[in-house]
Parts: structure tokens; sequence; C-alpha cells
């Protein structure tokens, strides 16, 4: 049933389309009933000493009728709803990327990016295939079922009623194993995750195993691992068949003790007509059951696991969007700011205040996992502090228009997400309305008119599977375009920590120079050296400032930034081998 | 020969090893069908009973009882037949997985670099999982699906034809109908399929790359997009709905309508006295579901279609190349290598040309150049990932197809930039380079790669175990693990991706330590990215679109002025670079 309003609400404008389709859905049903009800006539009269005129012309005709006019009634149910269940599942599958982009991205990356992929794409296929066909077999099935039940029951109650029980058994079977199923499957997961794991573990590793010469070791892991997984399938192999076939034998059986009971009436020298006439629906009844509905019940199944999780997702809160302020200037703020990832237990900053004055350039230095990244976010609203407030132009960004603090604040982080489609589309992200003069004059800054002048159809070359793939080097030059193009007033730099060679690291640096005139500058600085005319270092470590001022307070004051740069010169200076006079040789 | 029958035969081939126990399933599994009949023979007879004028219970009873043996043993049947069919499953995956597992412990390293990463990781995992279906139930049911009907169609026919032949027809006509849609349908499915496709991709796309969006305020040009791929979908969709809703609904009707026809005939004949009751009263009962019969038809196209690309990937592993290994192996003499004109293709493109070098035991050589110069190239075919196509490469003086490649990897190091840890201990890690190195050993490697310190700060030490590659671990820390593994091998040639980029600067210096430690003595093939650091090798190379161009020691290169002088000029000015130089640079005086 929730299924059918979860679909209610996406059929928008096709309700009543859909509506009228069930209910000639329905209709259907009962008439599937009549060739069956139409023989049972005629076998009853058979005992009874042969049909009458009238009797064989209703069957000989009847039964063809019927036929032709369930065929009018699918034709009718289906050219209307089924195109309109294939719209409601469009406009599911746009609602959900419609939440994705409004719910906070903390929410997001809990329901990690590869679920939310196959929420729009498999969930949101099985409320579909509901919509489309699974609702519709069902319910002419419950159409059909009813009809042949109550006739039954009303034709020889002793022999219907066991039938009727063993179908509502059938059906608490039906739920029962669903839920035998699943606990199987909860049960083994820890053991069947553990040894996918050390499969792929080989699948990524026997090259580093083989250079060790360690392929034996490998290959004994992988052993007892494929074996396990061998193993669990097949101890859950009795536990899944029982769940799955105890429905079927139930009603099976059930018209097998009807079958007894006739055998008690017949004895007892009752009216043969109706017992027959019984007998026959019953056995019609029965197989319904067991041939049609157990399938479909299988397929709805499917669909309402699809449309509890899509329920969950869509019940994601959003955060109000009643801001609309506008800040006056762009002087940015941290006060007393304080973070903790979700699932993690330390905060990832702890009290950290600071100020950005526009038109600066702060640096943030300190260890991996020092927190250096998380300022990043936060400025950009990626996600709000867990306590204390970052504000812009003296007001709280939470406060602040969103579209404001977008135009407001880019940033150019390492990893750099391109789209499977053409250059250009993937500059013009940072500003669509950018024209040629505009688009040409940021792929100049960003030094990567050489990249384009190479590829085979230049800015409308196709990027990621089947295009090109760009080097770390390019990928970073194709942020910095965007970020050109974007022309926000603040930019957050994340500095890219891989090794690229010299006159690619020159180009990216002259790119980068372009893009920084001008703005209010957070760098996130990896190599001391980059950052030590910075009007402002903020030494991070373990989620606190523990130093800050300039280069050369902090080179005097002797203190962990003291320590970095000696660290940096002495390996900035580091060769692979001593000089060849201080060698023995 | 029909696709579907292609991939059929495939799979009974892959399975012949297991015909006894897929004959029993298929013999089952057919068992399992006709018995369903069980409960229509009950009725009928019980019907028939009733009608003999002088009804007797007993017998009726008996109807009852050898129905319900039927159905008991309709669904042991069922459930044998499942049993059988799911343990060759399961006994055929664990074969195909050690298979492939072996084989790439066999196949040239250089194979590993030819794919994405995670697309073996797929094959071994995914593609195996699918190919139960392929192995263990199509083949089976395919069998099961066909003789059943066959065999009850015999049966009737044996009763009475022409009725055989009523009950058939309308789901005969219903079978012909779905293959014609589905026929008709072909170049619509693969539409529906790429449409299918395109749609799950948008979604994974966006979001993925939601943060992006987020921070340039596109979400509505991604959300548009996504629009566009949704609405083709279902444009298709109800275009093809529209089309196929008419020859559907048919077929629907025809495939379980087996009354249709049988009905009005039987009455009209027996009324003619051409047919006992007793015979019409069986056949009207059994028509009823005979059509389910035929329900494990449908679908197995569909299934069979989709093991091609499965088995395809599976046997793409299987029929690799591997990697010739010498009959008689020969040991390296000592810690030299050397390059004799190699040249070397790969897919097709020249990476290598007459490539030519020695390097003395003891002695370090850089190799510089852009990406995609042959740097790697040349690192990689020193531990023989690939045979190279022209002159040969030898290490201690002995060419390296000529030695067993554990002989080779014992004799050479590699530390990449890509560290790869499993999951076990710290300890297990470390001992990767030396399995009977005792605790002494493996705690001088960690103290001399730098690891110590932070191993032992790790809640268990050196016994605390990595989740699963190394979880938990920073960059730096990984890379000193890694070093330590090496130190432990204690190979007398050491090949260097200089991989210290990432860490933060005192990370930095300690792998740079810990490199130090393990260069010393050793034959070392550096790969370089920061020139600074080999300006005292014995002898740079400098590559170029797989060329040597210039070779030489860095005062002489520098004083060339080629290649490589511009490439230390712009070292030299990367490294003056700093933030904010617009700006500070115009406001200074």
């Amino acid at each position: 049933m929730r299924v059918m309003a979860l679909l209610w609400r996406f059929l928008g404008p096709d309700r009543w389309r859909f509506a009228l389709g069930l209910a000639l859905t329905f209709l259907e049903g009962i008439v599937a009933a009549v060739p069956a009800l139409l023989v049972g006539v005629a076998v009853a009269a058979m005992g009874g000493g042969g049909l009458s005129g009238t009797e064989l012309a209703l069957v000989a005709a009847g039964v063809p009728a019927a036929f032709a006019l369930r065929l009018a009634l699918l034709l009718a149910a289906r050219t209307g709803a089924f195109p309109a269940g294939a719209l409601a599942s469009e406009r599911l599958r746009l609602a959900l990327l419609d939440h994705m982009r409004r719910v906070p991205l903390a929410t997001a990356r809990r329901w990690r990016p590869s679920r939310l992929g196959t929420l729009v794409s498999d969930d949101a296929h099985w409320v579909g295939e509901a919509g489309r066909m699974t609702l519709f077999l069902l319910l002419a099935g419950l159409g059909a079922a009813v009809v042949l039940l109550a006739v039954m029951v009303a034709a020889a109650p002793p022999v219907g009623l066991p039938v009727v029980v063993a179908i509502g058994l059938g059906l608490v079977a039906f739920a029962r194993g669903d839920r035998v199923v699943r606990g199987v499957a909860r049960a083994r997961t820890g053991a069947l995750a553990e040894a996918t794991a050390r499969v792929g573990e080989y699948a990524d590793g026997i090259p580093v195993f083989r250079s060790f010469g360690r392929t034996g070791f490998a290959l004994t892991a992988l052993e007892t691992a494929v074996a396990t997984m061998r193993d669990l399938g097949t101890r859950s192999l009795t536990p899944f068949a029982v769940a799955m076939q105890a429905g079927r034998i139930i009603v099976d059986l059930g018209l097998l003790a009807a079958l007894g009971l006739v055998a008690l009436r017949a004895a007892d020298g009752v009216e043969l007509g109706p017992l027959a006439f019984a007998t026959l629906l019953a056995f019609v009844a029965t197989e319904l059951f067991v041939g049609t509905l157990a399938g479909q019940l299988v397929r709805y199944r499917m669909a309402e696991r699809a449309e509890r999780e899509v329920r969950r997702f869509l019940a994601e809160p959003v955060p109000a969007h009643t801001a609309v302020a506008v800040p006056a200037s762009h002087d940015i703020v941290f006060d007393r700011v304080s973070f903790a990832y979700s699932g993690d237990r330390g905060l990832a900053l702890d009290g950290v205040s600071f100020a950005l004055p526009a038109g600066s350039v702060t640096a943030i230095v300190g260890p991996s996992g020092a927190g250096k990244s998380t300022i990043a976010n936060l400025l950009a609203r990626q996600d709000d502090p867990s306590a204390g407030t970052v504000g812009m132009g003296g007001i709280d960004l939470r406060d602040m228009d969103p579209a404001a603090l977008g135009r407001a604040v880019s940033v150019v982080s390492q990893d750099v997400f391109l789209f499977r489609d053409t250059l250009r589309a993937n500059l013009l992200l940072g500003d669509p309305s950018a024209d040629e003069r505009r688009l040409a004059a940021a792929v100049a800054a960003a030094r990567l008119d050489e990249l384009v002048a190479a590829l085979p159809q230049g800015l409308d070359t196709p990027l990621g599977d089947g295009g090109r793939t760009l080097s770390g080097g390019e990928r970073q030059r194709v942020a910095i375009a965007r970020a050109i193009l974007k022309d926000s007033p603040v930019l957050v730099l994340d500095e890219a920590t891989s090794a690229i060679d010299p006159v690619t690291e020159r180009a990216l640096q002259a790119g980068i120079a372009a893009l920084e005139r001008g703005r209010t500058l957070l760098v996130i600085a990896h190599r001391l050296r980059t950052v030590r005319h910075a009007d402002a270092i903020l030494v991070l470590d373990g989620g606190r400032i523990v130093e800050r001022g300039r280069h050369t307070d902090l080179l005097a004051a002797g203190g962990v930034y003291a320590r970095l740069w000696r660290a940096q010169e002495r390996s900035s200076s580091w060769t692979l081998r001593p000089p060849p006079a201080a060698r023995p040789e | 020969m029909p696709p579907v029958l292609t991939v059929f035969l495939r799979l009974v081939a892959m399975m012949q090893r297991r015909r006894g126990p897929l004959i029993v399933s298929v013999a089952a599994g057919t068992l399992a069908a006709l018995l369903s009949l069980s409960p229509h023979i009950a009725v009928a007879l019980t019907l028939v009973e009733l009608f003999d004028g002088t009804p007797d219970g007993g017998r009726i009873g008996l109807y009852a009882l050898l129905g319900a043996i039927g159905v008991v043993g309709r669904h042991l049947a069922y459930g044998l037949a499942m049993l059988v069919s799911h343990r060759v499953a399961y006994a055929t995956q664990y074969e195909l997985r050690r298979s492939l597992a072996g084989k790439l412990a066999r196949v040239p390293l250089g194979f590993f670099d030819q794919r994405a990463k995670g697309a073996l990781r797929t094959t071994l995992l995914n593609d195996v999982d699918m190919a139960e279906d392929g192995m263990a139930h199509l083949v089976p049911e395919t069998l099961a699906a066909l003789l059943t009907p066959l065999l009850a169609f015999a049966a009737m026919a044996t009763l009475d034809w022409r009725l055989a032949l009523l009950v058939l027809a309308p789901t005969a006509t219903g079978v012909w109908l779905v293959g014609a849609l589905m026929r008709r349908g072909g170049e619509v499915t693969r539409r529906y399929q790429a449409m299918s496709a395109r749609m799950a991709h948008v979604a994974a796309e966006f979001a993925e790359g939601l943060p992006t969006l987020r921070s340039f305020n596109q979400s509505n040009q991604a959300l548009e997009r996504a629009r566009t791929a949704f609405a083709g979908y279902t444009a298709l969709a109800i275009d093809w709905l529209r089309r196929s809703v008419a020859p559907a609904a048919v077929a629907q009707l025809f495939l379980v309508g087996n009354l249709m026809l049988v009905a009005p005939a039987g009455v009209l004949m027996h009324a003619d006295g051409m047919i006992a009751t007793d015979t019409l009263i069986v056949f009207l009962v059994l028509s009823i579901g005979f059509g389910d019969l035929f329900a494990g038809i449908a679908g197995l196209a569909h299934r069979l279609t989709r093991q091609v690309a499965v088995l395809d990937r599976i046997d793409g592993i299987l029929e690799a190349p591997e990697l010739p290994v010498p009959a008689m192996p020969l040991l390296p003499a000592d810690g030299s290598v050397e390059f004799r004109d190699v040249g070397f293709s790969y897919g097709g493109r020249r990476v290598l040309d007459g490539v030519s070098f020695r390097v003395e035991p003891g002695r370090c050589l850089a190799l510089v150049g852009p990406s995609g110069s042959g740097k790697s190239t040349i690192a990689k075919l020193i531990a023989r990932f690939h045979d190279v196509e022209e002159g040969s490469v030898l290490v201690g003086g002995t060419d390296v197809r000529c030695m067993a490649p554990d002989g080779l990897h014992a004799h050479v190091a590699m530390v990449f930039q890509d560290v790869f840890l499993f999951a076990g201990t710290v300890r297990d890690n470390i001992r990767l380079g030396r399995p009977d190195a005792g605790h002494d050993a493996v705690v001088a490697a960690a103290v001399a790669a730098g690891a110590h310190g932070f191993i032992t700060r790790l809640p268990q030490g050196y016994d605390t175990p990595l989740g699963e590659l190394g979880q938990g671990l920073s960059g730096g820390e990984r890379q000193r693990l890694s070093i330590a593994r090496a130190i432990l091998k204690d190979a007398p040639i050491l090949v260097l991706d200089e991989a210290t980029a990432f860490a933060d600067a005192e990370n930095e210096a300690l792998i740079q330590d810990a490199v130090a430690r393990l260069a010393a003595g050793r034959t070392v093939i550096v790969i370089a990215h920061r020139l600074s650091t080999i300006v005292h090798a014995d002898e740079i190379l400098v590559l170029d679109g797989g060329r040597v161009v210039e070779r030489g020691r860095h005062a002489a290169l520098v004083a060339a002025d080629g290649v490589y002088a511009a490439l230390w000029h712009a070292h030299e000015e990367a490294h003056r670079f700093h933030h904010g130089g617009g700006r500070l640079a115009e406001a200074a005086p």
C-alpha cells in the first residue's frame, strides 16, 4: 500500500488515468474468473445428466467472449496507465536528484555517492516496475481470486473453507519467509563481506605479492576466502528453499484437504453438482495463487524494499532556505569554530578563531589530519560548524543567501571532479554564460591552450569514459580555468601535492598566479616556501591553531613552524646520493 | 548459429566435468515440474469419480492422499534440483575464482597496467557471481523447462490427440507472439539498455559530483542534463509500451488461456458424443495451469544473452598469454643493470626505441623526462613487467627472460608511489619483504625506514591489524612501511619512483632519510620528479618520446644547455614561486 502511496505522490496530473487503469484491471481480473466459472457450470451439469442447449451455448460462446472482453479491458487499462507509471518513475527520479542537491553535504556523504546513484537507477526502477506491471498483475489476480473464492464458498462451504484458510496461511508464510531470507542474509553479511574483501585484495595486490615472491602466500589466503564464499552459499541453501516454498506447499495441501472433505461429503450422499462445481473452483483459485500471485508477490517485495529506501532518503531534512542576507564586504571571520565529522570520535576543529580581511593572503599549514581541509569546507559552507560561527561581512554564513555565498567563494581543491562531457562544458561550469572571448582568456590564463590545441576536437573533445583522460596537472588547470571564469572575490586554494614534472609545474604556477590576482586568498599549503610572503600563516595541529603570524616572526619564535621550516629546507636540498666527494669510492 | 545457442553450448562445455550432478538436477527438476500436475490429476480423478453414479468416498480420499504425496514429492524434487544445481554453482564459482587467481599469478606484470583499477576485482567478484546463473541454473533449467511441457503434452496426446492440440494451441500461439515481440523489440531493447545505462551513469555522476556542482552553484545545469537523460528514457519506454501493449496483452492472455479453445470445443464434441465425459473433465482440469509449465521458458533467452559479456570478460583473463618461464633458469651474477638497444611498443604505440645503458653495481641512474617519455616503462622492464620486442634487458649480467620470476624479483626491489598494504598486522605487512624474518629484523627494518616511532604508538604496536588497504595510516606512514619492506627484502637492485611528493614537510624529511638508508650500497634506478634530488646521480638519462635525448652528469647536462638545462631552469623557477605574488609584487616599493 505504501508503494501505491509513493507512486500516487509522483503521478501528478496522471493520477486519474492511473486509477482508472487500476480499476479496469480489477474488473479484468473478475472477468478472468468467468471461463473457469462456465467450465464449472458445464462440469456440474454433465454430472446432472448432460448440458441443456442453453448451457451448451453459454459455455461455447461465453468462454471466447470472456477472453475478448478481457483483452478489451487490458488494452483500455494499460494504454493509459502504463505511460502514467513511467512518467511517475521519471518524476520520482528527478525528485531524488533534486533532494540530493538540497540536503546538507554531510547527509550525502553519509549515504555515500554510490548508494545515491543506485537509489536513482535501481530503487526507482523497482518502484516504477510496480507502477508499470506488478501492481496491475496483483490487482487482476486479486479480482479473480475474490470472485472464485466467494462463489466457491457459497456453492459448498465445507469444500471452500480449507482453501480460504490455506491461502490465508500461505500469505502469512510468504511474509514470514521473506523475513527468514533477510535474517539468513544478514547473519552471513559479515563473513561474506570479509571474504569478498580478501578476494578484492588479491585482485588489487597480486602484482605486489608477486614482486616480493609471495604468490603462494596470497593464493593460500585467496583459497580460504573463496572456500568461505562457497560454504556460506551452500549452508544457506536449505533455509532459503524452505522459506521460498513454504507458502506454495501450504496452499497446495489446502486444496487436497478440500478433496478429503469432498470424499466425506460424497460418502454422505449430498447433491453432487455443487460439490463438483466448488471442487473445480477451489482448484482454479489454488492454481491462481501458486502460479501467478506468488511470483508477483516476490516482485512486489522488491518494490516495497525500494520504497522504504526512497522514502528514507526523501525524509532527510533540508536546511531552511529562508536566508537572504547579502554581506556588504567580503571580510571573513571564524569565531571559535568547532567541527566533528559524523561517526568520528574526535573534533576535526576545536575552537578555531581567525580573520581573513578582504584582499589578504592567509596560509594554513600543518601536518595531514590537522583540520586544514575542514576549514576550507566550512568557508564554502559545504558543512556547518558544530559550534561557533563562520561569518562574511558580519553575517553568519547560515543566514546568508546561498547563491550569494556561492558567487563569493571559489574552492580549487586537489580532487578535481570532471564530468563525462566536453572540455568546454567542464570549463563553463565556472560560468555558463561566458562567451568565447572570456572562455579563451581563461583557457590562456590557466595555461590550457597547449592542451586545447593538441586535442582532436579542441574544446569540444569529450572527456572521461571513451573520451580523453586528463593527467593530474591538466585537471588542476581545468579547475583553475573554472575558477577564473567564476571570478569570485574569495578564493580557497588547496595546493596539489602530486609529483609533476617541472615544466608542467611552472605552467600550473603561472595559472595560479593569474587566478590569485586581486582576490582574498586562503591557501592550504603543503610547501612552506610558497607561503613565506603571506600576510598571515596559521599553524594548525590536532584541530587547533598552535601558532600564527608572519613567516619571519614565526621563524624567530622557534616553535612548530620553525621546526617544519627546517625540515622542509633540509628535504629540499636532499639528494638521493651524497656528493661524490663525500662518497667512499 | 543464434547467439543464445552459442552461449548455451559454451556453458555446457564449461560444465562438462559435472555431468553427473547436472543430470540429477535436470531429472529432479523435470520430475518436480511433472509432479506439479498432481493436484490437477487428483482433482480430475475426483470429478470423474463424483460423476460415476455411485461415488466412492474412500477412493476420493485416496486421490487426495496421493495428490498430497505428489505435492510434497514435487517440492522435495524441486528442493533436490535446486540443492544440486546450487552446489554445482558454488563449486564451479570456487574453481573459477581459483583458476582466475592462478592465472593472475602467471601473466606478465604488465597485464595489470593495461586494466583499469578495479576491473579485475569486478571480474573476480561480480562476473563470477553472474556466471553462477549461467552455469548452475541456465543449463539445468533450460533442459527441464523444455522437457516438462513436452512430456505433459505427450501424455495428453495419448488420451486424445485432438483435445491435446486444442489445449496446446493458445500457449503455442502465446509463445510465438512473445518471440515475435522480442525479435521486433531487439533494436528497442538495445536502445532501452543503452538508455538505462546512460541514466544510471548520469545519476551516479550527479551524486559523485555533488560537492563540485554545489560549489559552482551549477546543480541546475547538471539537473538539466539528468532531466534530458530521464526524459529520453521515459519517451522510449512509453513509445515501446504503446507499440507493445496490444501484442503483449494478447500474448499474456494466450499463454495461460488454455481453456479458450478446449472448453467450447470440448462441450460441443461431448454433446455430439465424440468424447466421453471423463475424458473431457480430465482435459478441462489439465488445461488449467498447463500454461504455467511454460513459465520456465520465459526470460531464458534474455538471461542467456546476459551471459555473453560475463563469459567474455572471464575468458579474457583465462586466455591471456602467460609469461614464458625458462626451463633451466639462470641466476643474476651481480647488481648491474643493462639495456641493450631495447625497443618496445604498447598498444600499437612505440614507447621505447633503441635505449641502451649500463649501470654498474652500486651506481645510481636517474631517469628524467616529461610524462609519457618512457621513464616508467624502463623501470618496469627491469622487473620484466613485459618482454621487450627488440634488444635485451640484463639484470646481473643475465637476460631477464632466462631467469625464474621469483629469482628476478628476489634481486630487484621496487618502491613506487602507490603503496599496497593488505589486511594483516603491521608485522605481516613488513614481513612481506622476507617471510622468515624474526622480530629483531622486522624492528631493525622499521627503524631504518623511520617507521618504528609511529608503529609503537599504534594501539597494538607491530601486532596492530591494518584495515583493508591500510586504512587509518597517512600517506607518509604507508610509504615508510613500504620502505621497511624493501629494506627487509635487501635486494641488490632498487627501482625507485621518487615518491615523497605527497607528504607534509616532516614526513617528507623522514621518508627521505629512509630512502637514503635503503639506497645505500645498492644499485639504484630512480624515476626523478624533483631534479634537485638527483644532482649527484652517477648518470642521468633524459628521455623524450621513448628515446634517450641526453645523457650525462648533472653539471655537464646543465652546461650543455639542452633539454635537461631547460627542465632544470623550470625547476629552479618553480622553487621560487610563492602565493599572492601578483599583489605583493605590486605592493612592493
